[in-house]
């Protein structure tokens, strides 16, 4: 069993903790309702970001040691940022620990100590090396074209997903960046962001793929890179860097954050699907990870107008799928279902016949909730409502 | 062990009760328990409903297991970590606001409303409640039975309980004050006989599990208004507290030293750094441009009456020394500070959780809270002072506030400690250790008394017969020390 070693700066998060329980809810505009999915479901105090915090001290004081009881709460956790976004203990101290590190740090010696990860876990990991993608599949077999040409101005990186299970997505995006007579990439060369390895505590492995992904988009030498998957453009938004240890030698930009700026210049036209009503879901990567809200809306504002309706759980309190990248998908798929029901129970109350979301592992499991709840309600990625 | 589970279980479902150990040691610790310390509970129980409450501890009383109770738990002094293992009752789902009454004036809710919440549901109904410094939260009934040190205290007695529903050690059902006959409402805490909703408060769950309480509630005027004066030391400042309180001119008002303006600029506004200044040895002299000390007061009411009002506690401020703020200087000047007033005062919300807990968790430590006599307050800033000069580290800084008509203040004073805590391990240690000997030595020396309940039983036994009152209470309450053992003189 390893010994959680944490660095002074995770002492003094732990050791400020006033345990006030906020890292679970949401604020005034939610009336302050639970949104964090670990504890909505499961109750207790443990199953939240403040009972982790007190759990990572008895480890930390060697008064329980990692098990398998451990490694079935962190790994329920989606990583959704609800604690991130109302924990205070983060900006009263100057320092780059959260909640959400102090779980990461425990999955790291979950690993660490080799304790047992549940089985499904542990092909994720397998495979992503294996294939070096999320969905086994083999480079031949990648649905998504593989684009070249000379001096492009930027690279698309495609995702796992999309690549694979919402090729729509990659179509879709793919026939925006012509419309928009943008010079662009699509590499076979793109290997998996890395986040499932991240998440699981795999730092080592994340590693590599770290540097293979910034090596092989420095060297196509393009200066932009865009992404329609909210949790490829966190990993290099905002972990990257960290493992890095420097800037990028490239810009990030999301796709909805692209089309903003495109359609503000006037370099495309909107040709919009037909719809009553729709509604946003903002997925947790993009939003509460990267503070990307705006982009979306005014896309959705722009393209559909009135049309448009906020759910009451949006921008900071939005609700998570429950999908946590696909992870928590594959592991726990009932409990990950679970919450992608609530979702979608509150966007089937708006009565809007379209769910928009700007993240394809979001839009499966809110897909699957759908099935599963028999509805008519469709869900489509932002870049699918807005090419025919 | 397994008796108990046995027992429980036949009661809760299995998503509402466990023994898992990794459950069990979230509800283990607290600021306050010591490195590798803190007994770990035996069972966690999540109730619903208090005909639950009654079997918990009919069981616990039957096998003679401890009980803590934990509303929402931010307590930090251990009040709900189990220092002798047992049960822990977690009462977070009994989150309901029953009622809010605005005929009476009164709301009545279960332990687990926070105060966000219940300021979000008056405020829809044009009412407001006392708002503590606690955390936005923690149990607005766990704290109202502490006694809040809030901010709409001073005019307003400052207990805010009216009456109260108890399930007994034994089991029983108890409701206190007026709703103690069936058909009179929860509005009243007097009547003919002796105050029993007084014996629970400040019990910190040792004679029984408060299911739920009525609360006073008050009406928002036409105009809420917050008014900052300046004030170049604590005696002018205590004068002009204890004139407008008393003449009816606010409802509330809280004195800050500069320091504490700054630590909630550092906090809200600044990029978190500490500002040198308040890093100088000497933290009696504010720096250039900073008076000594800030008062915020509330006053609210009709807007003629409001603008009246303030008129005249501008020209007390200016009578005994102080001057007015003008907001827009207040907002330009300390703008982080300013919101925090104005969400407090005025808007009677706690800042948003993420501004709001980075307060309360950069004030690692609870610090020296007292209450006295106004003439005493001086003597007591004077010696503490000199006691932190003597052993404490740069910044610390204070807040008074005159409670109950002013009969007695509230005095807050706290250390703020930088950097890592790791490396400041004994430096905390010391703090603690001449914290124990400050109250002793306020008490003799001034009457002072202290605020919040700590572990301290040479300053129990000072009260005397009291102490014996107590107790016997107590052995015929709960007769087999199952509440919270541990705690108070138990």
């Amino acid at each position: 069993m390893g010994r959680l070693i944490l660095n002074e700066g995770l002492y003094t998060f732990i050791s400020r903790c006033i345990r006030c329980g906020q890292c679970a809810y949401g604020d005034k505009d939610v009336n302050f309702e639970v949104l964090c999915p670990l504890y909505k479901n499961f109750n207790f105090f443990s199953h939240s970001a403040g009972g982790l915090v007190q759990i990572a001290r008895a480890i930390f004081e060697e008064k329980i040691k990692l098990n398998q009881n451990i490694t079935d709460i962190v790994y329920k956790c989606t990583t959704c940022g609800v604690c991130e976004n109302a924990c205070g203990v983060i900006n009263s101290i100057n320092h780059r620990i959260s909640p959400m590190k102090i779980i990461q740090l425990i999955k790291e010696k979950i690993i660490e100590g080799k304790v047992k990860i549940p089985e499904q876990l542990e092909n994720i990991v397998k495979n992503i090396l294996k294939y070096k993608n999320f969905f086994e599949y083999k480079e031949e077999d990648k649905k998504v074209f593989i684009k070249k040409v000379k001096n492009p101005d930027l690279l698309y990186f495609v995702g796992c997903t999309a690549s694979s299970r919402e090729i729509g997505i990659a179509q879709s995006f793919s026939k925006l960046l012509k419309e928009t007579k943008e010079s662009f990439i699509i590499s076979e060369e793109e290997w998996c962001c890395g986040m499932p390895l991240y998440f699981l505590g795999f730092t080592e492995f994340f590693k590599d793929y770290v540097l293979h992904n910034i090596e092989f988009i420095k060297n196509i030498g393009v200066k932009k890179v865009v992404f329609t998957c909210a949790g490829c453009y966190y990993m290099f938004k905002i972990i990257y860097p960290l493992f890095f240890k420097k800037d990028l030698p490239f810009e990030v930009q999301h796709s909805t954050e692209f089309l903003e700026n495109k359609i503000k210049k006037g370099d495309f036209k909107l040709e919009v699907k037909q719809a009553n009503k729709i509604t946003y879901h903002d997925p947790c990567h993009l939003g509460r990870g990267v503070g990307v809200y705006d982009a979306p809306r005014f896309i959705l504002k722009k393209a559909f107008g009135e049309k448009f309706t906020e759910m009451k759980r949006n921008r900071q309190n939005s609700f998570c799928c429950g999908s946590g990248g696909g992870v928590v998908k594959k592991s726990y798929p009932d409990y990950s279902l679970k919450n992608a029901e609530d979702r979608i129970i509150e966007a089937n109350k708006l009565n809007c016949d379209i769910l928009i979301t700007s993240c394809p592992a979001c839009k499966i499991n809110l897909n699957n909730a759908i099935s599963r709840l028999r509805l008519k309600l469709k869900v489509y990625d932002i870049v699918e409502v807005i090419t025919n | 062990m397994d008796n108990v589970y046995n027992q429980l279980s036949s009661i809760f479902p299995s998503d509402r009760i466990s023994m898992d150990e990794t459950i069990l040691i979230s509800y283990s610790s607290d600021l306050s328990t010591p490195p590798k310390l803190g007994a770990k509970p035996i069972i966690v129980v999540l109730p619903e409903r208090v005909e639950e409450i009654k079997a918990i501890v009919q069981v616990a009383n039957r096998l003679k297991i401890p009980i803590t109770t934990m509303s929402r738990g931010s307590n930090i002094a251990g009040l709900s970590v189990p220092s002798q293992g047992g049960i822990i009752v977690d009462l977070r789902r009994m989150n309901k606001i029953i009622e809010i009454n605005t005929d009476s004036a009164y709301a009545v809710i279960e332990p687990g409303v926070t105060f966000h919440q219940l300021s979000t549901a008056l405020d829809n109904k044009g009412f407001f409640a006392h708002l503590p410094t606690a955390s936005g939260g923690s149990s607005v009934l766990a704290n109202y039975l502490m006694r809040p040190s809030g901010n709409y205290t001073a005019k307003w007695d400052p207990d805010p309980i009216v009456s109260l529903e108890v399930v007994l050690p034994t089991g029983e059902i108890v409701k206190t004050g007026s709703a103690s006959f069936n058909f009179s409402g929860w509005r009243a805490r007097y009547g003919p006989f002796p105050d029993l909703t007084g014996l629970f408060a400040c019990s910190y769950g040792t004679l029984g599990i408060i299911t739920k309480a009525a609360i006073k509630i008050f009406k928002r005027g036409e105009n809420e208004k917050l008014l900052l004066t300046s004030f170049p030391d604590l005696n002018s400042a205590l004068k002009y507290m204890k004139e407008i309180i008393r003449s009816n001119l606010v409802e509330s008002s809280t004195f800050w030293t500069w320091g504490w303006v700054m630590f909630h600029e550092m906090m809200l506004s600044f990029d978190k750094k500490i500002p040198k200044e308040m890093l100088k040895q000497d933290q009696k002299k504010p720096p250039q441009g900073m008076p000594f000390g800030v008062n915020s007061a509330r006053l609210n009411g009709y807007k003629k009456v409001v603008d009246t009002q303030q008129e005249v506690c501008i020209d007390i401020a200016r009578k005994f020394g102080g001057d007015y703020i003008d907001p827009e200087e207040a907002k330009e000047k300390f703008p982080g500070s300013y919101k925090f007033f104005k969400s407090y005062f005025v808007d009677g919300y706690h800042l948003k959780p993420g501004e709001e807990s980075q307060l309360r968790a950069g004030l690692h430590l609870p610090g020296c809270l007292i209450t006295a006599e106004p003439s005493k307050i001086i003597e007591i800033e004077k010696y503490m002072w000199k006691i932190a000069e003597e052993n404490f580290e740069p910044p610390y800084f204070y807040r008074c506030l005159p409670y109950s008509h002013a009969r007695e203040f509230f005095f807050a004073f706290v250390v703020y400690i930088t950097g890592s805590l790791i490396r400041k391990k004994s430096y905390i240690s010391h703090i603690k250790s001449i914290y124990s000997k400050l109250y002793q030595d306020l008490l003799v020396k001034y009457g002072a008394i202290m605020f919040r309940f700590r572990k301290d039983p040479t300053f129990l036994a000072k009260s005397g017969e009291y102490g014996y009152l107590l107790r016997k209470i107590k052995s015929i309450i709960d007769p087999n020390n199952i509440m919270n053992p541990g705690i108070l003189m138990y």
